[in-house]
């Protein structure tokens, strides 16, 4: 009876206490252009209390009646004080200068949603700003490239994209764009990534304590937001490099509540290889001869935005990216009375299509919702054709050839998804959704058209398509998660994610906890800890290291099953004088039901019998990391060091690899150091540098060879996958940007970039082969110096 | 601007370039490698031996880049003062003696004055004093007994239908089968020779060559090379046996409309029996080899689909394998070995042979 008693009297104190709270709310955004901005911070420093607005640019914080000195700060603005006199619920929208329109550098604090204050860990944020300013291969910038930067995740070869957190592989990342996925971030084979930095506004990767809002994928969440568009006048930059050109353009639609931004890119490849084989064909030429051919991408970003009011936004995303190779040739030629015309081409184009409507609403000052439809699409197209004549003017004989052949595979996701979020009162902040994705696997489909005539008599005509079977999924997911702050020191973050995947008639089901929290120390120092539980459902089948077109995407089957995720970290969060954060993680990470293809297997086109060409196997992974990150200041950047390692296991019976013995991950880098700094002499004036050393890849090496005489062929002996360490990577990166003001347009600029890819021309491994004559080992080295110049004039 | 451009793209080429690294990993010893096959029913045993170099071992051949010592295959490995032994269901070790084999241009090991029945254990070593003792042993398997149960010709598709009795082997044993259909032209005139091989959509090709003569001409017209077996695991027999289906996609005509021809088909099919180690060791060759897909268990089970379409499938899998050999990904495939201390394989065969003929109807 006394429990009873205690608890409903409990329950009456607390009432009563949170009767004397109130809630305030809004909007944070830049103060010139409106756009809302993601992750700034709030904090009450009478109370304590404070939040980070969400990816809506949205916050909602419940404090005690009575006075509250709000401290609003985002990375690259000038921090905000607000003093209030709270007696109900308030609506505060907050508007923060950037540091571009303030006339001297002011050094400003920030927390960060990875900060001492945030349950969150294992999650990075990087300012545009500071990606924008790393010097970058070819100059062309690149957030990906960027977050292979960052601790815990390794790149893979030389130059490529790939990401690889924690161990997992480059298929185990959903990357996001305006939350709607895409398959495929690759151009030219993995050297660049789809992003264009222009069209971006936040990046944030999560490599671990993955939110329950989050799923479907076992290793990271790469999370990418697009900008809104300046609600107020008209800006943009055209910029011409050596590798792209590309150009931005935002700017209200509706002063003050419409607006859009957009972003196009297009490389110059083409204009390389198109006047070598004119040339060519020059040269060789002996009757009427021409060829062109040549490989460009490009990537279209746009989104309009209208805000009906504070209430509600409706915004609308798009993107399409393309690679695209294609070869024309034409032949004509007269011998003897017969002549012969030929006309081939060849077009091969892969990339990208995604488009997404969402609408934000805010119910009240506790409750806000984000519902979204999109659509995102990879495909990649090839098409063939040939027609030739010899037309004999001795026999009268005409023979033709007409043929077209093409060979098409996509993939194709709509998303419908909810989320809600809600904050009853300070100690609890709920988030709750759910999510409804209809994939659609269409892996092969082959086209073959031929029409032909040999000597006018005999014809024959093909018109045939034939495909492998078109797969639907579908995948249903709900999530709930709650952020709970029982004592001022201790955080709690725990959700569950649970999820239903259709397919083939099978069902798969999965309920995923997730633990986070935090316990302060010191106002400026945290422990911090989680737990996450992961799945996935679809596979890329890849023979390569680097990202080819041909990757397939294919979803589990009765054979295969989805790929899970244990992972546990633990490490500490240290705010140095509000201005340096240094985080110190450990990680353990187990994998399940992994897949490498067995020896000699290949998907290359074909994903027919797939599941008899794959191994499953388990993986883990452990480690450090360190990150010590400057945001604000003339010199922002970050130190990342890693030591970790990775190891695969297939014992499973029929599956073995390795003889069933554990190996090395490709890319098991024990230690992996960057250091990336940027540094603002004056408002002319800004460097930056970026320093890399991490221990070699893997590499499988046939140490021993023998001549079989059975087969009567050369055997080389692989006494163990990846047994064999290239050696350390390294390089230096250097760049500088002039700034120019404009001498007849106010806030106009011309900005020269200069920078230098491996300064100091260290001959790095892409890969190693032994030559046996001379019984010596060769490393092949693709990108040596290499300097680019890239000009930029903003308006 | 297009000369910078040239100049730009030629110097970046230029600097990407090839460079000799140390090689820094542990200098492996080399080793014995021994061959052999063990053929139930057999009367004699041949072994083969060679041994192993470590890969940047460059000794054979000559400064300037050439061969040194004449004929690649008969001299690579070749080593002298070996001795083999085998046992043959005893303790005692009998020595294997040493034979040139002609066929393989290599130094043969041979046991003679035996006979290999099912069930027998046979086990070899290798010594020599400059190579660690290497040995295996393995067990002839049990053979298969099966039946041909069904011949069908129509519209240029022959099919052949299999029973296959139970396996009595060891679970982890293995089914190869190997058919060969064969015609033969018994009219004065025409022959049609083809290779064809249709037993999964992955397999497909046509050469039709025409052929005149007044004799009789007998021509295999399809014929399936011991290196394309259909492996079956022993567990996918059961215990009720299983029946298994051949098609054959014939291409004969006669030349002209007026000339025709009658044609024999006989058939042969080669049942064997494998163990697990001379299985995975021929997969793992097989896939080596790059033939994986060859080697595909399940493949008879696939459904034909248009020939057009998957010649093209493989043009762009050749074209991927290309562009994906330039980027040096190509992953390096592990040989199956049974040799303690050393490489190769002890391999061990049963092989049960059944013919069947039949008439196929007039062609026109």
């Amino acid at each position: 009876m006394k429990k009873v008693l205690f608890i409903v009297l409990s329950v009456v104190v607390s009432s009563l206490v949170y009767s004397q709270r109130v809630t305030i709310n809004g909007y944070v955004a830049d103060a010139e252009s409106g756009e809302r901005l993601i992750g700034a911070t709030l904090l009450d420093t009478v109370s304590g209390y404070g939040t980070v607005t969400n990816n809506s640019g949205f916050y909602t914080l419940t404090l005690p009646r009575g006075n509250a000195a709000l401290r609003v700060s985002y990375v690259g603005y000038r921090t905000e004080f607000i003093a209030a006199s709270l007696t109900s619920d308030t609506l505060i929208n907050v508007s923060l200068t950037s540091n571009l329109q303030l006339s001297e550098v002011t050094v400003v604090g920030s927390q960060s949603v990875s900060g001492p204050m945030s349950a969150q860990m294992s999650v990075v944020e990087v300012p545009v700003q500071q990606i924008k300013g790393i010097p970058a291969l070819g100059g062309e910038v690149d957030v990906l490239k960027a977050i292979q930067l960052l601790p815990g995740v390794q790149s893979g070869t030389e130059g490529s994209a790939g990401v690889y957190v924690r161990g997992g592989g480059p298929d185990e990342n959903l990357i996001m764009l305006d939350g709607v996925p895409l398959y495929s971030v690759n151009h030219m084979m993995g050297f660049f990534s789809v992003f264009n930095a222009d069209a971006i506004k936040n990046v944030t990767l999560y490599k671990g304590n993955f939110p329950a809002r989050f799923g479907s994928r076992l290793s990271s969440i790469i999370d990418v937001r697009q900008n809104d568009g300046n609600l107020q006048s008209y800006h943009g930059n055209v910029t011409v490099g050596l590798i792209a050109a590309k150009a931005n353009v935002e700017g209200p639609i509706i002063k003050g509540k419409t607006s859009f931004n957009i972003s196009a890119r297009r490389t110059y490849a083409d204009l390389f290889t198109a006047p070598v084989m004119a040339m060519f064909s020059s040269s060789e030429s002996q009757g009427d001869f021409s060829a062109l051919s040549g490989y460009y991408f490009y990537d279209v970003n746009a989104k309009i935005t209208h805000r009906f009011s504070d209430n509600d936004k409706l915004s609308a995303s798009f993107y399409m990216g393309d690679d695209k190779i294609y070869i024309r040739y034409r032949e004509r030629e007269n011998m003897s009375g017969t002549v012969d015309k030929m006309k081939m081409g060849l077009g091969w184009n892969w990339g990208n299509l995604l488009g997404a409507a969402s609408w934000e609403h805010r119910f009240n000052s506790q409750m806000f919702a984000t519902t979204q439809l999109s659509f995102t699409r990879y495909r990649y197209n090839l098409r063939q054709t040939l027609n030739a004549t010899t037309n004999s003017s001795e026999t009268g004989s005409i023979s033709t050839i007409d043929e077209e052949m093409s060979y098409h595979s996509n993939i194709m996701d709509v998303t419908l998804q909810s989320n809600f979020e809600f904050t009853p009162n300070p100690r609890h902040d709920v988030r709750y959704g759910g999510q409804y994705i209809y994939h659609r696997f269409n892996p092969q489909v082959s086209s073959l058209r031929m029409a032909g005539l040999e000597n006018v008599s005999q014809g024959m005509a093909i018109d045939t398509t034939v495909s492998n079977q078109l797969v639907n999924s579908h995948e249903v997911s709900l999530y709930a998660e709650d952020t709970y702050t029982p004592l001022q020191w201790l955080r709690i973050n725990y959700g569950l994610h649970g999820s239903l995947y259709f397919v083939g008639g099978k069902v798969y089901p999965s309920l995923e906890p997730r633990l986070g929290l935090r316990a302060l120390i010191t106002n400026d120092l945290a422990f911090k800890a989680s737990y996450s539980y992961m799945s996935q459902y679809i596979h890329m089948l890849s023979n390569s290291s680097v990202s080819l077109p041909t990757d397939l995407w294919v979803p589990v089957t009765k054979q295969i099953d989805p790929m899970r995720s244990l992972q546990a970290a633990a490490g500490l969060t240290y705010n140095i004088l509000g201005q340096v954060e240094l985080t110190v993680e450990g990680y353990y990470k187990y994998m399940k039901n992994l897949l490498e293809y067995k020896d000699g297997a290949t998907f290359m086109g074909s994903s027919t019998g797939w599941e008899d060409k794959v191994s499953m196997g388990n993986g883990w992974s452990y480690g450090v990391e360190l990150l010590v990150q400057r945001k604000i200041g003339n010199l922002t950047g970050w130190v990342a060091y890693t030591w970790s390692r990775t190891m695969r296991q297939f014992n499973r019976e029929g599956q073995v690899l390795n003889y069933g013995k554990p190996f090395r991950a490709k890319y098991d880098r024990e230690h992996d150091l960057s250091i990336t700094m940027q540094y603002q002499i004056n408002k002319r004036i800004d460097v930056s540098g970026t320093f890399i050393f991490s221990s070699g890849n893997w590499a499988t090496l046939a140490l021993q060879r023998y001549f079989d005489y059975g087969y009567g062929r050369r055997i080389d002996v692989y006494e163990e996958r990846n047994n064999y360490q290239m050696p350390n990577y390294h390089r230096l990166d250097l760049g500088v940007n002039f700034h120019v003001p404009h001498h007849r347009w106010q806030n106009a600029e011309h900005v020269v970039n200069i920078s230098v890819y491996n300064v100091y021309n260290s001959m790095n491994p892409f890969l190693l082969y032994p030559d046996e004559y001379s019984g010596k080992l060769y490393k092949v080295t693709i990108f040596p110096i290499l300097p680019s110049l890239s000009y930029t004039f903003k308006f | 601007m297009k000369r910078i451009l040239y100049i730009l793209t030629i110097s970046c080429l230029l600097l990407s370039c090839e460079t000799e690294v140390e090689f820094k990993g542990e200098v492996t010893a080399p080793k014995l490698v021994l061959s052999s096959t063990l053929h139930e029913g057999e009367t004699e045993i041949h072994a083969y031996l060679t041994r192993s170099r470590f890969f940047l071992d460059n000794s054979q051949y000559s400064s300037q880049g050439y061969y040194n010592g004449g004929n690649k295959a008969s001299k690579e490995g070749v080593i002298d003062g070996a001795q083999i032994q085998y046992q043959l269901n005893s303790p005692a070790w009998v020595s294997m003696t040493a034979d040139y084999d002609s066929v393989r241009n290599s130094t043969c090991y041979k046991a003679t004055g035996i006979k290999l029945k099912s069930g027998d254990m046979v086990a070899m070593r290798v010594s020599h004093s400059d190579y660690d003792t290497i040995s295996a042993v393995q067990v002839i398997p049990t053979t298969v007994d099966y039946t041909i149960v069904r011949q069908d010709y129509s519209n240029g598709v022959y099919t052949v239908e299999l029973d296959l009795s139970p396996y009595q082997g060891a679970s982890t044993d293995m089914i190869a089968i190997s058919l060969s259909g064969r015609v033969t032209s018994y009219t004065s005139g025409y022959y049609a020779q083809s290779n064809s091989a249709a037993l999964s959509q992955t397999f497909h090709s046509a050469n039709t060559v025409f052929g005149e003569g007044a004799n009789l001409r007998s021509n295999k017209l399809n014929y399936y090379p011991m290196d394309s077996y259909l492996l079956l695991p022993a567990s996918a027999i059961g215990t009720s046996g299983m029946t298994l289906e051949f098609v054959f996609n014939f291409n004969i005509r006669p030349r002209t409309n007026e000339q025709t021809a009658v044609y024999q088909l006989l058939t042969e099919a080669n049942v064997e029996a494998w163990t697990q180690d001379t299985y995975l060791n021929y997969s793992s060759m097989m896939a080596y080899m790059g033939r994986a897909d060859d080697n595909d268990a399940n493949s008879y089970e696939k459904e034909r689909t248009n020939d057009y379409a998957v010649d093209y499938v493989e043009m762009i899998t050749d074209i991927m394998n290309d562009i994906s050999s330039e980027f040096g990904v190509e992953s390096g495939v592990q040989i199956y070995s049974n040799i303690e201390n050393g490489y190769g394989c002890l391999s061990a065969k049963s092989t049960m042979k059944k013919r069947k003929t039949s008439y196929v109807p007039r062609d026109n």
